[in-house]
């Protein structure tokens, strides 16, 4: 049921080959077109570029069928609607909007890997260094990746267990354990990150020094019964070269 | 607060399982209705991720989720993300992350107010703080969607159903929603309430939150970590 392939195949064509921001680019330089432009034959011909760059890329066929299949029918419905309207130069027009944009974001996602998805994002989100390392973006993305299937699994168990009491109609008998197991395990999961000194920097300088960092070390959190106070923000002084010499 | 200073692997948990708990409410089965428009948990769980992360791990988690959307198919009805965040719908992904960082900050204020605190009136102020974002996140999804599928904002001259002029962004984007919102709304605030009764402090409570903001600088604990 639960498949996170996407539509990604590992191909070798043209689209596979571009640059992921090119690709961006391309999509996003081709929405305002389409949306810009409101002449129904430029409309149908870039309908169709994209549906031929779409089958340039070799997509899997169900999978792209399913992920069409949705958009068409909203296109199909807008069509029908404005020709009731009777304006069948308008109906074209966004018709062929909505299907070639759809084209060209799948056939964006079928030639594009995750990991390479993951490092434009995480390209583009380096402004935010000073708030977010990129570093735990990593960390956040790798970690929600896994909760994703944890969360799944809570859900279907809280409805399973709500089943067994009679109380499936319930939405509280089963949301309320889903949700309170599933902060539960968050904060376990904080636990195990904060003992394994993993992405606790605070908003430590970065490139400073390594007590700094230390010094800044962030709180754990309120909620879990933790040793008080621990973060005093320690006076830097002798502690570096001490540290130092330790290292 | 936890927000300000940011990153506790604390906060990071609650912001990547929040955005995986998004990302499995819409791949659990639920009822479709016709037209491919879905009725999934999402709302329930982008509201609950509001009320109960507080403004700036929503923000976080709704984006995460969002962006995550492009790369694995995790938006509703297993759509692939980029078709649904260009396509006439992604304007309600844009609201989400609006919405669950207005009611996120509002949650908060009412944490810090100490209005949580109390288990009468938690779960009718949290409901309330929730169904704030329904204006919101349909505040930016409907003008998206009508002007992706050229049809106008507000219905014009409407006598029947049957009638061309009813066709409008309020009736086709809002109206059919609207009840099924406002029950996933209810059943987020009650959640939220039991979540905060459970885990105090979430949000920082009152008395955490004074407490906090006045550190202890012993001159004990400052030799203890000297010497640490």
């Amino acid at each position: 049921m639960i498949s996170l392939l996407g539509i990604y195949r590992p191909r070798r064509t043209l689209m596979h080959r571009a640059p992921v921001w090119f690709k961006m680019l391309l999509l996003v330089g081709m929405s305002i077109t389409c949306v810009v432009v409101s002449d129904p034959v430029t409309s149908i011909g870039i309908t169709a570029a994209c549906l031929l760059l779409l089958a340039s890329t070799l997509p899997p066929l169900k999978a792209t069928l399913k992920g069409m299949g949705a958009i068409v029918v909203i296109a199909i419905l807008t069509t029908l609607f404005q020709l009731w309207r009777g304006d069948w130069v308008r109906a074209l027009d966004l018709a062929g909007d909505i299907v070639a944009i759809a084209a060209l974001a799948l056939a964006v996602s079928s030639s594009t890997s995750m990991g390479a998805m993951l490092d434009f994002v995480t390209a583009l989100a380096r402004p935010l260094r000073w708030l977010l390392p990129p570093e735990t973006i990593g960390v956040m993305v790798s970690l929600t990746l896994r909760a994703i299937p944890e969360a799944a699994q809570i859900l279907t168990e809280s409805r399973v267990a709500a089943r067994a009491r009679g109380l499936e109609r319930d939405p509280r008998a089963i949301l309320i354990p889903t949700a309170s197991r599933t902060v539960g395990f968050a904060l376990d999961l904080g636990q195990a990150l904060h003992a394994r000194g993993i992405a606790e920097h605070g908003r430590a300088p970065r490139g400073g020094s390594a007590p700094a960092s230390e010094a800044r070390d962030d709180a754990p959190g309120r909620v879990l019964a933790e040793p008080p106070v621990r973060e005093v923000p320690a006076p830097v002084e002798p502690a570096p070269s001490r540290r130092a010499r330790r290292r | 607060m936890a927000q300000h200073r940011g990153l506790t692997g604390q906060s990071i948990a609650l912001v990547a399982v929040f955005a995986g708990l998004i990302a499995a409410s819409t791949l659990v089965p639920e009822v479709t209705l016709i037209g491919g428009v879905p009725i999934t948990l999402q709302t329930f769980a982008i509201v609950l991720a509001g009320l109960v992360l507080g403004p700036w791990r929503a923000l976080a988690a709704v984006t995460l989720y969002v962006l995550l959307g492009l790369v694995v198919p995790v938006y509703a009805n297993g759509a692939v993300g980029l078709a649904v965040l260009t396509g006439p719908t992604g304007g309600y992904l844009i609201g989400f992350i609006l919405a669950a960082t207005v009611i996120g900050a509002l949650a908060q204020l009412l944490a810090r107010r100490g209005v949580l605190a109390r288990r009468r009136t938690a779960a009718p102020a949290l409901i309330a703080v929730g169904l704030v974002s329904i204006p919101l996140v349909y505040a930016v999804g409907v003008p998206w969607l009508s002007w992706r599928l050229g049809i106008p904002l507000l219905p014009t001259g409407c006598t029947s159903i049957t009638d061309a002029d009813c066709v409008s962004g309020l009736t086709v984007g809002v109206i059919p929603f609207l009840p099924g919102d406002i029950i996933k709304v209810v059943v987020a605030g009650l959640v939220a309430a039991a979540i905060h009764r459970a885990y105090p402090g979430l949000l920082g409570s009152a008395r955490a939150a004074t407490a906090a903001s006045s550190p202890v600088t012993d001159g004990t604990d400052e030799g203890a970590r000297a010497t640490a």
